[in-house]
């Protein structure tokens, strides 16, 4: 069986964090403090400090998952106890918490540490679907190998184009370059438009170019197609355009998928932008949650 | 206005330029940038998707505008805002821009060199999904996160450990973060009136809150023990945070824990050699039976004084109230009626037991309110002004001589030698000192006559103990037990009447019907209470823990202020 961070060596980390969970449950339920459950009973100030020393190993993946050299497990298994303790750090966290909320440090830490988990959560369920679908888009291609794919359909199409005329080659030639790949900011790759364009109208000095969209190649389709429709092309330049047209499809279709695929891949690192940050923001709530309880005692 | 875009490769532009014609654009403003839809477009992960405009004015002068933060390199000079000579150079990213005088009707013409040749258009960098170029990585939102947190949670609500005006200044601006972020919950109702000042009770820091600081408002608090005993030795460790909790909800000033009693009463044995109290642990299952605080008369060291003893069920033979009051419950409670001077009448529990104003307590029974509409102190059934004084013999035997030596005087006495008949046309005289002295010792006569009969015949021997005292004669000869009756029976416990009120009394004090004697103890046992109240944590019945009946702070036992204890046990 194909061991992932959810499985690793027969789910060990899930079950230490269930097991952890189910005994910090169980004490829960089973302590009777004097004064209502809350962070300060023995059982409160134990599960606190549990919880904050989970916080602080969670966070050291951080550093782990860039030590490429470093032999204090593996890379899997730090993934996995990541994912399962995370959780039972919230569980034993809202324990801690002993259901008290309020607009203070206290709660700031508890929220901040419902979005990381939260996020987590997403992170979790993305490495689980997204590769997989990204696969599927990429039908076993290299990401550079899309692109040299798309160079080469650009390439010949400009030969063809070149036996055309010169008006057709800068057509193609700043189609190319105008080419929406996908890429760009992030909330770019994730919204996954075409913001393609092409030069139209560029053919006298006195009417002036203009920047047309050119999503999923349809305007240059539609140029081409008028061509082929004009009846003013020789028979070589009709086959050369109905050459172009099959090129231009081919293209088209390419880029759906490289952008499909880019978009999945935006999203597997989306999250990552409210993990990371958000986590960071939580160890400082959390240390200044430790010390302000004990500095109004 | 026209302006042509001639583009090349780098180090083969003028090849190039003949080899493919110039765009032209009839515009004022080309704008330049990254995203396909910007006129001059250069994919690079340095450029903007728009991240300038070339503005060319009418004189043929153009402005160059950078609308990225990042500028334009102009001629190896970063700048925002310049104007452009002929020959000068932009670079963006890998490619370079050469701005060229215009010629004939072109305005400006721009010479792109760009690192590639179209027919290896590639352009990699539209494709990149690295984000180098945005300035919100995700270290830059950690690390303003991060600051952002320590900022606001941490750094500025400090400010108030640096002083009084700063502390009061962070305090009252709304809006600005002070400590009152640390609360861990809001104050309870009764404290509210210290609003946000944390160090009214927080004075150290890193310490929890001392007794002293609560002892600045709560200066008046009695003691559990005697503070002049030894037994405040006990409690030298307690600080009043631990019953009364703060800051947690739901708020509860008073904490509720049967431990926090229990602890020690379950084994005062072990912590002290003369407890009077008996140990429990918990009401339903571990709890003595009530012991009854009756008031009784010393007999022997200080006769006269009432004090109260505690009594117990368990012995009978001395379980009994001693007030010298003779009094049948059973009597007055009989379902068909007592008599009254208004025919038989049917009373009921509360025609004598009437509950103050709080509903709590029952008042004191007084004769003069609950037994004198029946039990008349008149004397002479005929002479409705004939009332002897309740409570008081001398009173009562002055009462009964004025009454007679009045009579004597009044026509009508059979004691004078006249008959006490005045003849008409006699006329009034002054009494000679023989009838004055005849009239007196008729008066007395009459006087302890009567004395005697409501002594020990009716009116007084009804209800009270009347005694002969040896060797005495005339008025001095009897003596009333003076009567005491016991209104507090339970004086270390709470009981409210008002909130049992559904329950009719004798649900409770259910020996009263059938009570004949006034030495009857009348007071419910613990089994009665058990029946509805159970254990603390009795899910069947009403849970009932140490503070429902009991207080921890008890009267006259000292101030709670633990220098004081110390100055007293030295």
């Amino acid at each position: 069986m194909h061991q992932s961070f959810i499985n690793f060596r027969n789910y060990r980390y899930g079950l230490i964090a269930g097991a952890a969970s189910l005994l910090c449950i169980a004490a829960y339920n089973l302590d009777r403090p004097r004064v209502p459950p809350n962070g300060g009973t023995w059982l409160g100030y134990t599960l606190g400090t549990i919880a904050a020393l989970l916080v602080i190993f969670l966070a050291l993946f951080g550093i782990r998952k860039r030590s490429f050299s470093s032999n204090i497990g593996t890379a899997l298994g730090w993934v996995s106890a990541h994912v399962y303790l995370g959780l039972a750090a919230l569980l034993i966290a809202t324990l801690h918490s002993g259901m008290h909320f309020g607009a203070n440090v206290h709660t700031l830490a508890y929220v901040l540490m419902c979005i990381v988990t939260l996020s987590g959560c997403w992170g979790v369920y993305a490495y689980i679907s997204f590769p997989g679908a990204m696969m599927n888009q990429r039908g076993n291609l290299r990401r550079s190998e899309f692109l040299r794919q798309i160079a080469e359909l650009d390439s010949s199409a400009l030969e063809l184009a070149e036996g055309i005329s010169p008006q057709m080659t800068q057509l193609l030639t700043e189609c190319a370059r105008r080419t929406d790949l996908g890429g760009g900011n992030l909330w770019k790759q994730l919204r996954g438009r075409d913001e393609s364009t092409i030069l139209m109208g560029d053919t006298g000095p006195a009417r002036g170019a203009h920047v047309v969209p050119n999503t999923n190649q349809r305007a240059l389709i539609q140029t081409l197609a008028e061509l082929r429709t004009g009846g003013r092309q020789s028979q070589i330049a009709l086959s050369s355009v109905q050459k172009l047209l099959g090129l231009v499809g081919s293209k088209a279709a390419l880029l759906q998928r490289l952008r499909r695929e880019t978009q999945l891949a935006a999203l597997l690192r989306i999250w990552l932008f409210f993990h990371v940050p958000v986590c960071c923001a939580l160890l400082a709530a959390l240390f200044i949650h430790i010390v302000t309880v004990f500095l109004y005692w | 206005m026209l302006i042509c875009l001639i583009r090349g490769v780098a180090g083969n532009s003028s090849a190039t330029s003949q080899q493919l014609p110039g765009t032209v654009f009839q515009t004022e403003e080309l704008t330049i940038g990254s995203a396909p839809d910007q006129q001059l477009q250069v994919p690079h992960e340095d450029v903007d998707p728009r991240h300038a405009t070339l503005r060319v004015s009418t004189n043929g002068r153009v402005l160059l505008t950078a609308v990225s933060p990042r500028g334009v390199v102009v001629n190896g000079r970063r700048q925002t805002r310049v104007h452009l000579d002929p020959d000068d150079t932009l670079t963006l990213g890998e490619t370079t821009v050469r701005i060229q005088r215009g010629r004939g009707e072109y305005a400006c013409i721009v010479r792109i060199e760009d690192p590639f040749s179209a027919d290896e258009s590639q352009p990699a960098a539209a494709a990149s999904t690295r984000n180098h170029s945005s300035r919100y990585t995700i270290s830059f939102w950690s690390w303003t996160l991060t600051i952002g947190v320590a900022a606001i949670f941490l750094l500025v609500p400090i400010g108030t450990f640096l002083g009084p005006s700063m502390r009061k200044m962070l305090r009252s601006a709304p809006l600005v973060p002070s400590d009152a972020l640390w609360s861990s919950g809001p104050l309870h109702d009764t404290h509210r009136f210290i609003g946000n000042d944390c160090t009214a009770c927080h004075v150290n820091p890193f310490q929890p809150v001392r007794n002293s600081e609560c002892e600045t408002c709560h200066a008046e608090v009695q003691h559990h023990v005697d503070v002049r005993s030894a037994d405040v030795k006990l409690f030298d460790r307690e600080r009043c945070a631990q019953c009364h909790f703060e800051h947690k909800e739901p708020a509860t000033l008073v904490l509720r824990d049967p431990r926090l009693c229990t602890d020690c009463h379950s084994r005062l044995d072990e912590l002290k050699s003369n407890a009077l109290v008996r140990d429990s642990s918990d009401f339903g299952s571990n709890h003595p039976e009530f012991r009854i605080a009756v008031l009784s008369e010393d007999q022997i060291v200080a006769p006269g004084q009432w004090r109260a003893i505690w009594l117990e069920a368990s012995k009978p033979e001395t379980f009994k109230e001693r007030s010298h009051l003779k009094f049948s419950h059973e009597q007055h409670l009989n379902p068909k009626g007592i008599k009254s001077p208004l025919g038989d009448r049917v009373l009921e529990c509360s025609d004598c037991h009437k509950p103050n104003a709080s509903g709590r307590e029952m008042m004191p029974i007084r004769m003069e309110i609950q037994c004198s509409g029946c039990h008349s102190l008149h004397f002479d059934e005929h002479d409705t002004s004939s009332g002897v004084p309740h409570g008081d013999l001398p009173r009562m035997f002055r009462a009964l001589r004025e009454h007679f030596s009045r009579l004597y005087l009044e026509a009508g006495s059979p004691a004078r030698p006249d008959g006490g008949m005045r003849r008409p046309g006699g006329e009034a005289r002054q009494m000679s000192l023989d009838e004055q002295r005849r009239a007196r010792d008729w008066a007395d006569t009459e006087s302890l006559k009567m004395a005697r009969e409501l002594l020990e015949k009716r009116v007084c021997v009804d209800c009270h103990d009347v005694t002969h005292v040896l060797g005495a004669s005339g008025f001095d000869q009897w003596k009333v037990s003076p009567v005491r009756l016991t209104q507090n029976w339970m004086p270390r416990a709470r009981f409210n009447h008002a909130t049992h009120i559904t329950e009719p009394c004798t649900s409770c004090h259910n020996q009263a019907e059938h009570s004949k004697q006034s030495s009857d103890i009348l007071m419910p046992g613990i089994t009665r209470c058990r029946e509805c109240h159970g254990g603390s944590h009795d899910s069947t019945k009403l849970g009932s823990d140490c503070v429902m009946c009991h207080r921890f702070h008890l009267p006259n036992r000292g101030r709670f202020d633990e220098q004081k204890q110390a100055r007293l046990l030295q």
